[in-house]
């Protein structure tokens, strides 16, 4: 599949004779091709919604899975034309093959986002769908690429809907555990806990867990990422929202809260030492306790300026890409 | 690796020319759907190039035409249905080629408008796919037609807060994870609404600059590999927010060079992978931003050549 948006293709360039080639052989699928263009487009100008036309569009979706009219086309053929000649059983076995049919494309082109559309249109089409089965198949594109955020957007998408029912908030914290356990640097799992967690307090889904228990727990679960990994970014992102979640600063005694930040600012302080000890300091460290003590001094009106700009100057050497940044922090 | 280090103006110029030749390849047609997009982009990257008129206007003018639809909108190609993004793309080409006034606005708005929800955001077209993507693009759809409206910008503003994280990033839609496009859509929806005071500067300039990596490019999201298209998603979301300074320029301009072809033109995601125009726009934009190679300025805010973003009315209208 060419396009006009490439990404992660090698580079290669043909010979004189390769190229002689490639549109010699190309040459007889064009002509295939503009010929079904052709027909469909018309058929679709003369309003024509019939199974012969329902065909044809399978046929130019197999060569070329983005073009968009044609899922458009599709799409008022099943309004137009099943929708009005078929029962409710002959429609679920429509569109059940319709799903099937759609899955073996994005398996084949997981990021086209006009397969991902025809799929939520089918699900707020389908006469009976099968949420289940729909959390399994996003399991399965997680699998194969844990970070596809298509999967993560789809992934809320079916659970709005089965949260009609009941509700999955703890399935779905559960399920970024698992994810996170899998990879640590898994940012999108990280970034659901941040929307999940405030939901499992107001809705009073964890009995007998107070907030600052399930801070001690969380920041527990983060310092063994941290330690393992401590250039990883995705772990000190979550951590600045750890601190700074209304959830967790609103819903915490103060005194309790900044003594929070005290231990972090001691944990991360120590680890940027190992850091140091083995030859160099960690840069998330360093923004790390710049943000601590900008949180501790905001609470406590305690001066951390000097802590602050010395971290700073370090950062100015230590992450030169984003020398300006810290800077202009320090003009501040 | 290659070490190329000099800007390959005349080569990207004859790259993008020569788009339009390949008659003979399946590629071709096969793009069909992106041709509104691509043509948009080849164009921008001339004009970026000082070298607009690389392109006939009669014949771009008359395709652009050619794919409108009678609701008002255009599609991306002759026969292809009106989507949002293939009608701001058309508006842009128009403007470029000071065309704009061979189109119906009112139809074109009519058609933008029957995308917008209740909830303020747009889909991209009738079958209901939402993203901040096209809020964005109708807002700048609606601003080169010079209308915008109260009650559009204030809805435009308030559904792109909602997909605001707590890193200052923004998402495609609510809830969904931060992401360096959809930081560019959502600011510069802000930006043109006039509605910029509602950014926590510091904090979204924070996310944007960590994602520099250290071979210079930009990255999307946390821990992804680097691309020559978050030269301009980043970039242009960093100098909307005035905090372009906040990446080394020198380890960008690199990265982008290096991943120019040096036989055939043209700029790919990353060094040694196939080019396309997508990715030469992308890079020639960052390029401009940053002050490189004498190009043409472009206009954070609308993808634009500067000379061309001026002429569009800025809200609110006076």
């Amino acid at each position: 599949m060419v396009s006009s948006i490439q990404h992660g293709i090698k580079r290669f360039h043909l010979s004189e004779e390769a190229r002689r080639q490639k549109l010699a052989k190309e040459e007889h699928t064009i002509k295939n091709y503009r010929a079904l263009t052709e027909n469909v487009l018309t058929l679709k100008a003369q309003g024509v919604f019939n199974d012969s036309a329902f065909k044809k569009t399978t046929d130019i979706l197999d060569v070329n899975p983005e073009f968009y009219t044609v899922w458009n086309y599709r799409r008022d053929i099943i309004v137009n034309h099943y929708m009005q000649s078929l029962g409710e059983e002959g429609l679920v076995d429509l569109f059940d093959k319709e799903l099937l049919y759609n899955m073996a494309k994005f398996r084949e082109f997981p990021k086209v986002y006009w397969i991902w559309n025809h799929r939520t249109w089918l699900l707020e089409n389908h006469p009976r769908v099968n949420w289940e089965n729909e959390l399994l198949l996003v399991e399965k594109i997680h699998k194969l690429d844990p970070r596809n955020f298509h999967g993560w957007t789809y992934r809320r998408y079916i659970i709005s809907h089965m949260e009609k029912d009941k509700d999955l908030t703890l399935q779905e914290f559960e399920y970024t555990t698992k994810m996170i356990n899998a990879n640590f640097s898994n940012f999108s799992a990280l970034h659901n806990r941040t929307k999940l967690i405030p939901k499992l307090f107001e809705r009073g889904l964890l009995i007998n867990t107070t907030h600052a228990q399930f801070l001690t727990k969380e920041l527990e679960y983060l310092h063994n990422a941290m330690y393992t990994d401590p250039d990883d970014q995705s772990v000190f992102i979550y951590l600045r929202w750890l601190l700074t979640s209304d959830i967790f600063v609103q819903n915490i005694p103060e005194e309790q809260y900044i003594e929070f930040l005290q231990q972090e600012l001691e944990t991360v302080k120590e680890l940027n030492q190992l850091e140091k000890d083995d030859g160099k300091e960690n840069s998330w460290c360093l923004q790390t306790v710049v943000t601590i003590n900008q949180l501790i001094q905001g609470q406590t009106g305690e001066d951390k300026s000097e802590e602050i700009t010395q971290c700073l100057k370090l950062l100015v050497d230590v992450d030169p890409l984003r020398r300006n940044r810290y800077i202009d922090l320090m003009k501040r | 690796m290659e070490t190329t280090t000099s800007f390959l103006r005349d080569k990207h110029i004859a790259y993008i020319t020569s788009l339009d030749t390949k008659h003979r390849d399946l590629a071709y047609y096969l793009t069909e759907h992106l041709r509104m997009n691509g043509t948009y982009w080849g164009l921008t990257a001339l004009c970026l190039l000082d070298s607009r008129d690389s392109f006939k206007k009669e014949d771009v003018v008359e395709f652009v035409l050619s794919c409108r639809n009678p609701d008002g909108g255009f599609g991306a190609f002759r026969g292809h249905d009106s989507h949002l993004l293939s009608t701001l793309s058309a508006l842009q080409i128009l403007l470029m080629f000071d065309s704009l006034d061979s189109v119906d606005g009112e139809e074109t708005s009519r058609f933008i408008l029957s995308n917008r929800l209740p909830n303020g955001a747009f889909q991209g077209d009738r079958f209901g796919e939402i993203d901040t993507r096209f809020v964005y693009t109708a807002v700048q759809s609606l601003a080169i037609l010079g209308r915008l409206t109260q009650d559009v910008v204030d809805g435009a503003c308030s559904f792109v807060q909602s997909c605001l994280n707590f890193d200052g990033g923004y998402g495609q839609r609510p809830g969904a994870e931060s992401h360096s496009a959809q930081v560019f859509t959502c600011l510069g929806t802000l930006a043109l609404c006039n509605k910029l005071d509602v950014v926590d500067r510091d904090l979204t300039g924070w996310w944007l600059a960590e994602r520099q990596l250290e071979d210079g490019g930009l990255n999307g999201r946390p821990g992804k590999l680097p691309d020559v298209c978050y030269s301009w998603w980043v970039l242009s979301s960093l100098a909307i927010i005035d905090r372009l300074h906040w990446i080394d320029y020198d380890r960008l301009r690199d990265f982008i060079l290096k991943s120019q072809d040096e036989v055939t033109g043209g700029i790919s995601d990353r060094p040694d992978n196939q080019v396309d125009v997508f990715h030469t726009l992308f890079g020639i934009a960052g390029l401009s931003l940053m002050g490189f190679e004498g190009l043409q300025p472009v206009d954070p805010r609308y993808c634009l050549p500067e000379c061309v973003s001026e002429k569009i009315a800025k809200w609110p209208y006076a």
